[in-house]
């Protein structure tokens, strides 16, 4: 046979070979198990087991925070589940939620616990005012991946004016952007083979600084730190401009090297021609 | 001038007084035409990959340094501060892949050319023995880098190895140096990577080439072959040539690889954070995803099967054509044997 169809054989083989083969059939074998909390809720009726079909689509899913990180308890134990003495807090009220989700999301707490959103929930009962608590912007089990998206004016209206949110989201925004975009040039720089380590704990830093302002919810604060954060960009970026050089000059480099093994390889060829052409 | 090279001439031949006959000999053993065909080559091919190695690898120990606490950082600095670390690194990872690309072809050609049979089955053996050298290659150069992924290939590896029955604890042991991967595991495998597999290999080697020598490669004729009055050329110039022309594609494409895709580097290992997705190097993917779908114990026997079938093949493939003669069995079965290998491959490279 010759080689050649022996090599288009084995392709086609392999695609027939791959459709019974795909995925879902084998898919139980490496599916991790699932803890006991989902696997019984999942079963329960209406707004108990309504958090597992959220949660199974949320962050937390996918980063393995189960519901035994937040609701605590026993995972591994159907009967001991739900006790307290494993450690089962239940549903928080709503005034525990900050120190619930703190647990975890330490800075995030501290921060918020400085603003006006905070500072609002605390003052007198006769004063008291509507405030947002970590689950009003995130929601509870439907918790994805946090955006500038969540200052929208549906969500922050519903208590007052969307003029202060709006500032702060467009501080944000341009700033975020820049960022974002540094961010790929690095990741770029650092694929074609720069050093990059330096930089990208830099570039780390002032995306943090930024970051924690998140949740202070301080419109002049926020605005003074996007503003240095943009100048900070301005200056490093020339570090940035040297490494670019350096990668087009080892491509030149490489194009030196590829013609010369190009010439080489047609006068071989040529060479090996004379010598075959004596042959016969 | 002429006269200055006539005097080296004279003197070499009075301090080395190897005949030049011999070297005529040995340069000029007639190759069968068919060889003109690149994939005839892949073995030489393979040689001159295992030289590239040897010579990078070599210069990449003036650096590297076998410590846990340093490994990683020594790495660090091939690859971003020493001048030219970065070429050599890359170029030692790049051709190690082509290395073990050019060698599993090899195989593949050997197979299907049924170039394995009387009187060849002990260089087919002795090739298998190599095909096993320059995976183990791999893996413990791969483990060596001392980033988060391949400590935990290590890890997972030594873990695998466990579930061998009988043997399996000595040979995890054995093979870290201790319970966990740590100081003993990382010389030794420093010491089979830079010392006992390439010694190993270079010995495999020089018998596989000799047996091919003493043999000769197996004798093909394919239709566009008959035009030609000669069945022979000489190795030397010809056959040599069109390895050399190979040898430098082949430069061309490291070349390429080198410059836009140099070697990287990942996070460091960190024996306390398990990642998210382990995953060895590709060519162990259809090892990995097998052992995945199947329960352990099956998983390593099967795949101690598989290499027995592949070692005693020769000898099998025998018994078939025996029972079935003429039928391609073989050949079916080989297809079948890649087909599943490909899709094993590719299906732990998808998920
Ligand atoms: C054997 C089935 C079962 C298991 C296992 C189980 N639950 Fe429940 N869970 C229930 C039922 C039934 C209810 C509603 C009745 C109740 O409140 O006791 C409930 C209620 C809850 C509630 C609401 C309680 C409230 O005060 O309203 C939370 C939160 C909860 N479960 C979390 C968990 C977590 C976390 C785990 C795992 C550590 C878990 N469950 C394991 C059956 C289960
Ligand atoms: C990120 C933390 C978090 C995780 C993870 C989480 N929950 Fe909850 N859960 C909450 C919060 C907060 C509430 C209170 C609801 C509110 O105030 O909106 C709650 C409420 C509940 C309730 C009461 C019914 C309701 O909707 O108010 C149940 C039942 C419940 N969770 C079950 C689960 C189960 C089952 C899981 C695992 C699949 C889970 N939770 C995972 C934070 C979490
Ligand atoms: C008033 C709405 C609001 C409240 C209340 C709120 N957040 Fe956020 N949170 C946001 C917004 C908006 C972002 C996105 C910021 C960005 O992407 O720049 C965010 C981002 C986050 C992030 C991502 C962190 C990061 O640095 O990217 C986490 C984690 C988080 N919030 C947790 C919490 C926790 C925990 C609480 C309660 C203590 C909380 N949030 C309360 C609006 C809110
Ligand atoms: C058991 C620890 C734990 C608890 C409790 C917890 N989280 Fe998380 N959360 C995580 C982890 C882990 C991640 C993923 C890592 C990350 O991005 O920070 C995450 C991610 C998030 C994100 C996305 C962050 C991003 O990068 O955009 C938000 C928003 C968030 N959590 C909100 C909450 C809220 C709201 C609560 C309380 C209802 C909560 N978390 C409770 C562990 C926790
Ligand atoms: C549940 C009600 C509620 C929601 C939702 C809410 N806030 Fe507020 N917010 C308050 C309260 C209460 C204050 C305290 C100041 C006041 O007296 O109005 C406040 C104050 C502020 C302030 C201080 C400046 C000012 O306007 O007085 C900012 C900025 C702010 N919120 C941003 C936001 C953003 C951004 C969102 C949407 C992501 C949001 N808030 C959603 C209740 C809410
Ligand atoms: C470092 C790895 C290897 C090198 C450098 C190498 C080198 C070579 C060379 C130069 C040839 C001559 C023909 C050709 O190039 O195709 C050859 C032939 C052969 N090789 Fe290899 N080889 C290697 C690995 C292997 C392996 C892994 C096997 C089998 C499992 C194998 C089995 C054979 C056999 C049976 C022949 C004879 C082919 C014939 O007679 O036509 N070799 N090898």
């Amino acid at each position: 046979m010759d080689f050649v169809n022996i090599l288009c054989t084995i392709f086609v083989a392999s695609l027939w070979f791959s459709t019974p083969f795909s995925l879902h059939a084998l898919e139980p074998a490496i599916r991790e198990s699932e803890s006991t909390c989902v696997s019984c809720h999942r079963d329960l009726e209406g707004m108990l087991s309504e958090p597992v079909r959220l949660w199974e689509k949320s962050i937390h899913h996918d980063m393995g925070n189960g519901c035994e990180g937040c609701h605590g308890g026993d995972k591994n134990d159907p009967a001991e589940a739900m006790s307290p003495q494993k450690g089962f807090v239940g549903v928080p009220s709503t005034d525990k939620i900050v120190d619930f989700c703190g647990k975890c999301h330490v800075g995030v707490s501290e921060n918020f616990k400085k603003s006006v959103h905070f500072q609002a929930s605390q003052t007198n009962l006769l004063q008291k005012k509507n405030t947002p608590t970590c689950v009003t912007c995130h929601r509870s089990h439907d918790i994805h991946k946090a955006s500038l998206d969540l200052i929208n004016e549906s969500l922050c209206s519903t208590c007052h004016s969307f003029e202060n949110p709006k500032r702060i989201k467009e501080a944000f925004a341009s700033t975020e952007l820049s960022l974002e975009h540094r961010k790929e040039d690095l990741n770029y720089l650092e694929r074609r083979g720069m050093s990059v380590k330096k930089l990208k704990e830099k570039h780390f830093a002032l995306r943090n600084t930024l970051h924690q302002l998140t949740h202070t919810f301080d419109v002049p604060e926020i605005q003074n730190k996007t503003h240095s954060v943009n100048e900070a960009l301005q200056t490093t970026g020339n570090d940035l401009k040297v490494l670019h050089r350096n990668i087009h000059r080892r491509w030149w480099v490489g194009l030196g090297v590829a013609c010369f093994l190009v010439i080489f390889i047609v006068v071989l060829v040529k060479l090996l021609k004379t010598y075959e052409d004596d042959a016969s | 001038m002429k006269k200055r090279l006539d005097q080296l001439k004279a003197w070499l031949k009075t301090s080395a007084p190897i005949p030049e006959e011999f070297f005529r000999k040995v340069s000029s053993e007639p190759v069968p035409h068919h060889l003109k065909r690149w994939w005839f080559c892949l073995g030489g091919t393979a040689a001159y990959l295992f030289l590239i190695q040897v010579i990078t690898g070599l210069l990449l120990t003036f650096y590297y340094v076998p410590e846990p606490g340093h490994a990683y950082d020594s790495v660090y600095r091939i690859t971003y501060e020493i001048p030219f670390g970065w070429v050599i690194r890359s170029i030692h990872k790049w051709s190690s892949h082509l290395f073990i690309i050019a060698v599993i072809l090899h195989v593949f050609r050997v197979f299907f050319t049924g170039a394995y049979r009387k009187p060849r089955e002990l260089n087919w053996m002795i090739g298998c023995g190599i095909l096993f050298c320059v995976l183990t290659f791999g893996f413990t150069g791969y483990s060596l880098i001392y980033e988060q992924l391949s400590y935990w290939g290590a890890t997972v590896a030594a873990n695998l190895t466990q579930n061998v029955p009988l043997i399996g604890e000595y040979l995890a042991r054995f093979m870290r140096g201790g319970d966990t991967v740590e100081e003993n595991t990382l010389t030794r495998f420093f010491i089979f990577h830079i010392a006992l597999l390439p010694l190993a290999i270079t010995i495999l080697l020089t018998i596989h080439i000799t047996l091919i020598r003493l043999l000769g490669v197996t004798e093909l004729r394919f239709e566009d072959d008959r035009e030609h009055s000669t069945s022979h050329v000489p190795f030397f110039p010809n056959h040599f040539l069109r390895e050399t022309i190979i040898a430098s594609c082949i430069a061309l494409v490291i070349t390429f690889l080198v410059v836009f895709f140099p070697a990287g580097l990942g996070l460091p290992a960190d024996p306390f954070v398990t990642p998210a997705h382990i995953k060895p190097e590709w060519y162990f993917y259809f090892t990995f995803r097998w052992l995945k779908i199947s329960s352990l114990t099956v998983g390593v026997l099967g795949t101690g099967a598989a290499a027995a079938l592949l070692v005693f093949w020769p000898f099998i493939d025998r018994k078939i054509e025996k029972h079935f003669p003429g039928k391609d069995i073989s050949i079916w079965l080989g297809i079948i044997a890649i087909a599943t290998l490909l899709v094993f491959t590719v299906w732990e490279a998808l998920v």
